[in-house]
């Protein structure tokens, strides 16, 4: 099997803008949720979210060749802002660019402007209603803009879109089909989707507080992360950030909104992730759980876990404490933070924990530094069932 | 070395009578629409009542698709199950948010939430065969249903994968056609759907479809047909379009003139037809012109009809003459090889293409 590398990332979330400023406020401890600012929503003063504090004109600050702002959505924007920034971290040139495929993750995609203009669709930009109703238009447009005339396509798997988009680029590049690819994904926060976690009864009235027994469900957030993937050949010389080792997409078939308690989706995910990847359980550093903080999904997730690893869990901890939940994005956002974790030696705290679900369980709660972190398995679980693992370890570690 | 991959079953449900899987053995529809919408099978012989109340058009769809392939392709297990749809769950999405504009953000019912994003036709169809395997879901624009043909492909190089489900389908409602209004992309006359070649159109006429498939590593006894390739890009000059055009069907080991029939998703608007039967014309003279949209109405997915009836057609069945285009040439007697080409009908600059051959 083809080797394949991370050689370039790119991230844009509640946290800051750029890889920098989100591996501060991991380091720091300081999370992106906070109260709702830029959204129009009944519960404004009611609930909390983890928002970028820009509106989309000041995000097109970032996006200088862009033509339409007035027919750019912004998840758009969030995409093609994280993709620049992975692209010049890998250090690409025009035509290398050209010919990249870009396979990218989303939800909720452009609903923002869809919500927005949908009682004055007669005078709105038919834009909205028309090309950016699918999702495969964000990636369309983040193509565009960097002039990518390869394959581009796009994968919604709910919230495990992103990593699903991680899996099938490596899989293009172990397949002989490219040889790097751009891979991540977005989406905004949205009315749809705050009204749908709400009715579902799983947003927690404060702060998300993941494998805490008293936690009550998650926040949102939004957010972009792309990664350029190449194989062994062409990136042979460069920085290599992390290798992806291992990878699986399984279905949990138990119900369309809930994992099963004996998490079985999730079990078999990480099973074939670390089988895939060469190594025993024992082996993996650091579990970066999907850990939205529902009383559904930790059990879950938990309970996986307990079947691979035994009794001797490995570090585990979630970043949704951090950023929210950003649904499409989440399994790229969750991808960069695992790698960061290897790359600057550091594990990070799951915050607003307090109270373990079970005697002796508990995540990372405080920053741990100069841990040689070497393999991490990164988890994102979606509705319909869709789960999917990677497996990283560690650029330039000694196998 | 690639290994083949074979269509073992195939089944659609369109605005046409094509449910009963005829090759257009029935007379086609002709009463002038001013959208299409498919013809309802009969969904209580495949869906227990009480779980069919609570399902959107798009799952319903699914359930019975998988069923229907499961009739000539009996398997015990998928490897996989791989849906694409373009435009996702209209319906479900515009319950939901119709709910939070008319109450306010306020006493929400959460199913046409869950229901609202497109890989719930996926997991459901995985909850109902209980399939704990791979599961994916793609909704790029005219790509999607060729994405995941491409990902089936890939999986079935793979030791551990024999029968994946494929299946692309695309819904339309009359309040999702009314808020795409402010464009000039919609045809909303009447119009005979057979006849969207015979006059210039101003917009297109749009429908929807629903097709799936089981795609194999080994031949089957219902084995159609077998899937070459499949590769999508983005491109605007004609010139560049041709090349890649070229370079896949080099890849594959054929030229342009190994191609029996194309497959091409017209419309009958011709800002986006001409430029396609020029390039058509071009690049293979005198090659027959099939399209398909005239049976489905436009749509992301209809280019997974097309792979029906490419599917149908290299199987052996007749060519129904309302297959081609006004403009084709005389069909040859026997057809071995056809091209798909799915422009995107938006967005104009992205292109999908399909290559399928006949089992000799």
């Amino acid at each position: 099997m083809k080797k394949v590398f991370v050689t370039g990332m790119g991230i844009i979330t509640a946290l800051g803008k750029g890889i920098d400023a989100n591996l501060n406020a991991l380091k720091y401890g300081r999370s992106g949720i906070g109260p709702i600012e830029n959204l129009n929503t009944l519960y404004k003063d009611e609930y909390l979210a983890a928002e970028i504090k820009l509106s989309n004109t000041e995000l097109s600050a970032f996006t200088p060749n862009l033509k339409d702002l007035n027919k750019t959505t912004r998840g758009q924007l969030l995409s093609i802002i994280a993709a620049e920034e992975a692209l010049e971290m890998a250090g690409l040139n025009t035509d290398e660019i050209r010919e990249l495929p870009l396979i990218a993750g989303n939800t909720v995609a452009s609903m923002d402007e869809t919500e927005k203009n949908y009682r004055d669709y007669k005078t709105a930009e038919p834009y909205y209603f028309n090309e950016a109703h699918s999702g495969g238009e964000t990636t369309r447009k983040t193509a565009e803009y960097f002039g990518i005339e390869a394959m581009n396509t796009t994968i919604n798997t709910a919230c495990s879109s992103s990593a699903n988009a991680i899996i099938f680029g490596m899989r293009l590049i172990q397949s002989g089909r490219a040889k790097r690819v751009l891979v991540g994904g977005s989406d905004p926060f949205t009315k749809f989707s705050l009204n749908g976690f709400l009715s579902l009864k799983i947003y927690d009235p404060g702060m998300c507080r993941p494998f805490d027994a008293e936690r009550e469900g998650l926040n949102l957030g939004e957010g972009a992360a792309f990664l350029v993937l190449e194989s062994e050949e062409v990136a042979a010389g460069k920085t290599k950030y992390a290798e992806l080792l291992g990878y699986a997409n399984r279905n949990d078939a138990f119900h369309a909104s809930a994992s099963s308690p004996d998490g079985e989706g999730a079990y078999l995910t990480m099973k074939q992730a670390i089988g895939m990847s060469g190594l025993k359980p024992g082996q993996i550093d650091f579990v970066h759980t999907h850990g939205t903080a529902t009383p559904n999904n930790d059990e879950s997730e938990l309970t996986a876990m307990r079947r691979i690893f035994g009794t001797q869990l490995p570090a585990f901890a979630s970043s949704k404490s951090y950023t929210g939940h950003t649904l499409g994005g989440a399994g790229s956002v969750n991808a960069i933070f695992s790698i960061l974790t290897m790359q600057h030696s550091f594990l990070f705290p799951n915050l607003n924990f307090k109270t373990p679900m079970e005697p002796g369980i508990s995540p990372v709660s405080e920053l741990r530094e100069n841990v040689n972190i070497n393999y991490v398995i990164s988890n994102a679980f979606g509705f319909g069932g869709n789960n999917s693992s990677l497996v990283f370890g560690k650029g330039g570690r000694d196998d | 070395m690639i290994k083949p991959v074979y269509i073992n079953a195939a089944h659609t449900i369109s605005p046409q009578p094509t449910y009963e899987n005829g090759f257009f053995d029935a007379e086609l529809l002709r009463e002038p629409k001013d959208f299409l919408q498919i013809l309802a099978p009969p969904y209580k012989e495949f869906i227990p009542p009480k779980r069919l109340r609570r399902m959107t058009k798009l799952m319903r769809l699914g359930l019975v698709g998988v069923q229907k392939v499961l009739e000539q392709a009996p398997l015990k297990h998928f490897d996989g199950i791989i849906v694409g749809s373009g435009n996702g769950n209209i319906s479900d999405t515009q319950k939901f948010l119709n709910a939070i504009l008319d109450n306010k953000e306020q006493l929400l019912v959460p199913t046409s939430f869950v229901q609202s994003t497109p890989n719930i036709v996926s997991g459901s169809i995985a909850l109902m065969l209980e399939n704990k395997g791979y599961n994916m879901t793609y909704c790029h624009h005219n790509a999607a249903f060729e994405n995941s043909l491409l990902d089936a492909i890939m999986l079935l190089q793979e030791p551990d994968y024999h029968h994946i489900l494929v299946g692309g389908l695309d819904e339309i409602t009359e309040e999702n056609l009314e808020v795409r209004s402010g464009s000039n992309l919609w045809n909303r006359e009447k119009t005979d759907p057979l006849s969207i070649f015979d006059h210039p159109l101003k917009g297109a006429l749009t429908g929807e479809s629903s097709a799936f498939f089981i795609l194999s590593d080994e031949l089957m006894e219902s084995t159609y047909a077998e899937v070459v390739d499949t590769d999508s890009f983005h491109k605007n000059d004609a010139r560049e379009i041709r090349k890649s055009i070229n370079i896949f069907l080099n890849k594959n080991g054929m030229t342009a003139s190994d191609i029996d029939l194309v497959l091409s998703g017209l419309n009958g608007v011709p800002a986006y037809d001409n430029p396609q039967i020029a390039l058509i014309k071009e690049l293979f003279p005198a090659i027959p012109i099939g399209a398909y949209k005239q049976f489905t109405g436009e749509h992301p997915t209809a280019s997974a009809f097309g792979f029906w009836m490419a599917a149908q057609i290299l199987n052996g069945a007749e060519i129904p003459a309302e297959v081609f285009h006004p403009e084709s040439p005389e069909a040859p007697q026997e057809i071995k090889t056809v091209l798909i080409i799915q422009k995107d009908y938006l967005t104009g600059s992205s292109f999908a293409l399909t290559l399928l051959r006949k089992v000799l």
